[in-house]
């Protein structure tokens, strides 16, 4: 069998792992965090925006304030007890009356990005949609709202769970079967030659579970490709027989019973012959269910899909390079499925793909938690992250809601076109989603420096004139409706206190958007810029409010803000 | 073993890349008179045997047989659909004898391409891919052959087809073209589609529109804000900021590009202002036809930008069809027909016709034999070459059998293995825009591996 040695080598790791535990006590071989910053009362303003940074959608004043209180390690426990709001509810109810889309559940998304307590689970929920992306920008996901609220609750649902269960779940679901094709993939037919499609199999490979070459326990390309098109052939036969519940598998009637489902098996239409790929076989006759689950359980045994998954979720939420080691060492959380933090919590199931193992060694190790000396760590934070981050840092609080009226999002739901961000959550180009965790920004100094920058993917010439655009925007703010219920509504009236003072005004707002991360020079260049419009006259209201909106668009324009360290 | 011969051609491919960076050859690039070239990129992979289509009956059969699934979901079925006989386009090439008793066709929603062809604007290339060296069946199932890395995958794929290796490329032919050329304007390479690693070369800088064909300027770069236009000049300088200072390349590559964006911006939302060219382009709906419009209007103020010698990327996504692929393609031929058609004629009216040269490219072919309701990922696939100056009305190379069984074919589903290399096309278009055969030795490393007299594209 191809795997066994790979799989022997991936116990091995375990093994090594306990053996390298220094401390002798119970759970010695728990993987455990190799950082120090999160204390409670010890984080200093700079470490706790910058694990509010890599953590969440960003912090205001009292967030900060609540986690250096709390600590890191006891925040993050404190996450994974947090309620889950479900988005087919909400889209449930919502499509009784009211025609739902991509806006809709964008609506709700944003919601929770900037309200949701959950921060953690909303993060790594959007950070698992551009790895395991089903986009509503398909066609065959078009206005298919509820469909697509399904596929979302499993990512949300797992985000702090197992992304091996979450691999299993989305490889049923609808939403993913209309947009990677292999709901109503029928067998092979004789009579007139067709074959299985291949899309599912391929992409579930390549981008999904193992990633397109073979790594070793660090992410490194060792150089060998990890399937071939034979494989893929072969696995196009499992994804075969796979519909809609309760319904006809080549005319289909979707109803408000099977939209929620996950597909079913159609025995007469799954390959019931022997289906080899990756030097295994799935033999199981015509139940595809079965046959799936069989092939997916083998896929994601493989020892590339702890440092294939690991490795993209540091890029999501730390640094764009992370070291070999970094990413062996969360990999290793995610082959145990539990993780120590210094508090001694121990968190995870002890599942291995556990994902709440996995997000808490991201965050509490000491590459994300030490403000690099290295010029090469961090990343270009992600607009999409930038904008919640300045909108959450001044929201007017508001509760997610559970139901009723979705509220209102404003240009929030609207960031995807070309002359605003050119991105948005759930509506990726392709499976590929909008910037490849490969990408090298050609012409760039960080190429030469042989460094990847996927979000410089996106940052091309109308995105970077759209993104001042929208920070303006939203720092002018939206129009209010007469209940309020905008989630993008800022209230800056604390800055505005401190707006006589440019230099307090500016320390403020540095510490809080970038943990007073900005050049002695652009925070002196701001000040003087502020400065310049006087508190004087007869509408020093207005004065007052310039000086604060112009500080809040200098910050987050600075590069300081846009890159994460 | 292959692999490892197939990492030695890949490194002494880099070496021959670094080459390009040693001074100019005395014979320098000829850049006299104003060139265009304009890539349209079908992003998925366009199923190409679906626009060349066999017409002659015992081969249309054949061809129909294998895609029997497909054709049955027409809107009028295999007998009635936009894909029978009787429905599809005669193309009647001028190189017609070439072919002996085969004949080929385009697909009824390609009409205008089809005008194109017989007015000698247009020319199809068939069978054209990456490849390291040529390959034949025997080699591929021998497993000797020396492949280039990672077939099949979209994102690899795409970026071959631009830069000649896989995700994480730097330069792009496109940008290697414009390299050569020694422009001084910024305002050679041009995408309407994003970034695209087609258009960056050593020294050449892309810059991106929006497809809306509205220039958005920066809030405080086009009026005075704040009341104050001192705040405003500081403003704007913040913005355009060097950043020196920084240590992190990422900050200095951000604000690098943000502070070009500032520039260019400038510079354009005034130029592009009062140009008429690209309205004529747009169609209603059509968005591949909004992007070519912009490009309309850029190359209306190549004067004023001081350049000539341009390429400009454009693309347009869907053509990934797996599933339901009689309901999507030919919704995607059309528009790409239309747009095409469009632009060519407007080219042609403002006296353009042939200056500039329109090609298509794609991730890859698909597979000739169908799933139940599309297609899968191949390989080599079938271009179309557009513009005044190509030698227009013809097939220019082999077209292969419609079988799986044939000498090129890729496996057992009837991809293509290509027979034209992208070393090939690229250089044809490469010379035409003027560059010298060392140019395009440095530009193309793998060119010398392939016949240079086989595509004759002007």
């Amino acid at each position: 069998m191809a795997f066994t040695r790979n799989a022997l080598l991936g116990a091995a790791c375990l093994a090594l792992t306990a053996c390298f535990g220094s401390e002798e006590e119970p759970g010695g071989g728990i993987p455990r965090s190799s950082g120090d910053q999160g204390a409670p009362g010890e984080m200093t303003d700079q470490a706790a925006v910058r694990f509010k940074q890599q953590a969440t959608f960003g912090a205001s004043a009292d967030d900060l304030d609540d986690l250096k209180q709390q600590g890191a390690d006891a925040w993050i426990v404190e996450q994974l007890t947090l309620p889950v709001f479900p988005y087919t509810e909400r889209v449930r109810e919502e499509a009784e009356d009211n025609w739902t889309n991509d806006n809709t559940v964008q609506r709700l998304f944003w919601e929770r990005a900037i309200h949701g307590e959950d921060q953690l689970r909303q993060r790594m929920t959007y950070a698992l949609s551009q790895i395991v992306v089903a986009s509503m920008r398909d066609p065959q996901l078009d206005g298919r709202a509820r469909t697509y609220s399904v596929y979302l609750d499993i990512l949300q649902d797992n985000a702090l769970g197992n992304y091996c269960d979450l691999i299993r779940e989305v490889s049923f679901n609808p939403a993913m079967g209309l947009f990677l094709t292999h709901l109503g993939n029928p067998k092979a037919d004789p009579v007139t030659g067709f074959v299985p499609d291949e899309n599912y199999a391929r992409e579930v490979m390549q981008l999904f579970t193992i990633g397109i070459e073979e790594l070793d326990s660090s992410g490194r390309p060792q150089g060998r490709e990890t399937y071939t098109a034979e494989d893929v052939q072969g696995l196009a036969a499992v994804f075969t027989g796979l519909s809609w519940a309760d319904t006809d598998f080549f005319f289909p009637r979707v109803t408000d019973f099977n939209r929620y489902l996950p597909m079913e098996s159609f025995l007469a239409q799954h390959e019931d012959t022997e289906k080899q790929f990756l030097g295994t076989s799935v033999n199981v006759g015509n139940d595809a269910v079965a046959s799936v689950e069989i092939a997916l359980d083998y896929l994601l045994e493989h020892p590339n899909v702890a440092p294939f998954i690991s490795k993209q979720l540091i890029q999501k939420l730390v640094t764009s390079n992370p070291s070999p080691d970094y990413v062996r060492r969360v990999a290793e959380a995610f082959e145990a499925g539990q993780f120590r933090l210094s508090n001694g919590s121990i968190v995870g199931t002890g599942q291995r793909c556990d994902l709440a193992a996995t997000a808490a060694a991201i965050l509490s190790d000491r590459e994300a938690q030490t403000v690099p000396t290295d010029p090469n760590a961090g990343k270009i934070r992600n607009p999409i992250l930038r904008v919640a981050n300045l909108i959450r840092a001044f929201r007017v609080e508001q509760q997610v809601t559970s139901s009723g009226e979705i509220p209102d999002a404003w240009l929030l739901d609207q960031l995807e076109r070309s002359d605003n961000l050119n991105i948005n959550a759930f509506v990726s180009p392709s499976v590929f989603n909008f910037f490849r965790p490969g990408y090298v920004g050609p012409g760039t100094e960080s190429a030469e420096a042989g460094l990847v920058t996927p979000e410089y993917q996106i940052a091309t010439t109308p995105a970077l004139v759209g993104y001042i655009n929208v920070i303006e925007d939203f720092i002018d703010g939206p129009p209010l409706s007469d209940d309020n219920r905008n989630v993008a509504v800022m209230n800056a009236s604390d800055l505005l206190v401190l707006s006589d003072d440019a230099s307090a005004l500016v320390a403020e707002i540095d510490r809080l958007l970038t943990g007073g991360m900005l050049t002695e020079a652009n925070r002196q260049y701001i000040e003087e810029t502020v400065d310049l419009i006087e508190v004087a006259g007869n509408n020093i209201d207005t004065d007052r409010r310039r000086r604060v909106q112009l500080a809040l668009l200098m910050t987050a324009t600075s590069p300081e803000f846009m890159v994460q360290r | 073993m292959m692999i490892s011969r197939r990492n030695f051609l890949q490194n002494s491919a880099m070496t021959f890349g670094a080459a390009s960076l040693a001074p100019m050859a005395a014979l320098a690039a000829d850049t006299s008179g104003y060139k265009a070239l304009v890539c349209i990129f079908l992003f998925g992979g366009c199923d190409s045997q679906d626009i060349l289509i066999n017409h002659d009956q015992p081969s249309y059969d054949q061809w129909a047989e294998a895609r029997r699934p497909i054709l049955d979901r027409f809107p009028g079925g295999s007998l009635e659909g936009a894909r029978a006989r009787g429905n599809l386009l005669a193309l009647d090439p001028i190189n017609g004898g070439q072919f002996g008793s085969s004949q080929y066709a385009l697909p009824p929603e390609m009409s205008g391409i089809k005008s194109l062809f017989d007015n000698g604007q247009a020319a199809i290339v068939p069978n054209v891919g990456p490849l390291v060296e040529p390959v034949t069946r025997q080699q591929v199932e021998d497993d000797t052959a020396i492949l280039p890395a990672r077939l099949q995958s979209h994102n690899d794929q795409q970026s071959t087809w631009q830069a000649f290796s896989v995700e994480g490329a730097r330069q792009g032919w496109g940008g290697l073209l414009l390299d050569a050329t020694q422009q001084s304007s910024p305002y050679t390479a041009i995408s309407v589609t994003g970034q695209s690693v087609f258009l960056s070369g050593g020294s050449t800088r892309q810059l991106q529109l929006s497809s809306s064909g509205n220039i958005e300027r920066a809030f405080g770069t086009d009026r005075r804000v704040y009341g104050s236009d001192e705040v405003t000049d500081r403003l704007r300088a913040f913005y355009r900021q060097s950043a020196d200072s920084v240590q992190s390349p990422m900050m200095r590559d951000l604000i690098a590009a943000q502070s070009k964006a500032i520039n260019d911006t400038d510079t354009l939302a005034t130029l592009l202002e009062q140009q008429q060219l690209g309205e004529q382009v747009r169609l209603e709906g059509n968005r591949l036809s909004d992007q070519l419009a912009v490009v309309a209007d850029m190359i209306s103020v190549r004067n004023a930008t001081e350049t000539n010698r341009q390429i400009y990327f454009v693309g347009m996504g869907g053509f990934d069809t797996h599933n339901d692929q009689a309901n999507r393609l030919p919704a995607l031929l059309s528009t790409l027909s239309e747009a095409m058609t469009r632009f060519q004629t407007v080219m042609n009216q403002a006296g353009l016709g042939n200056e500039v040269t329109t090609f298509t490219a794609s991730d890859f072919g698909r597979t000739f034999t169908s799933n139940a309701s599309g297609t899968d990922h191949g390989w080599g696939g079938h271009q179309i070459v557009m513009g005044g100056a190509v030698r227009g009305g013809r097939i220019l190379g082999d077209v292969p059998p419609p079988t799986t069984d044939h000498d090129n074919a890729y496996r057992s589903r009837g991809s293509l293995i290509p027979q034209i290399s992208i070393d090939q096309y690229g250089s044809e278009l490469g010379r035409w825009f003027g560059l010298t055969d060392s140019e395009l030795n440095t530009v193309f490393p793998n060119r010398n591996r392939f016949d240079p007299l086989a595509l004759q594209m002007f």
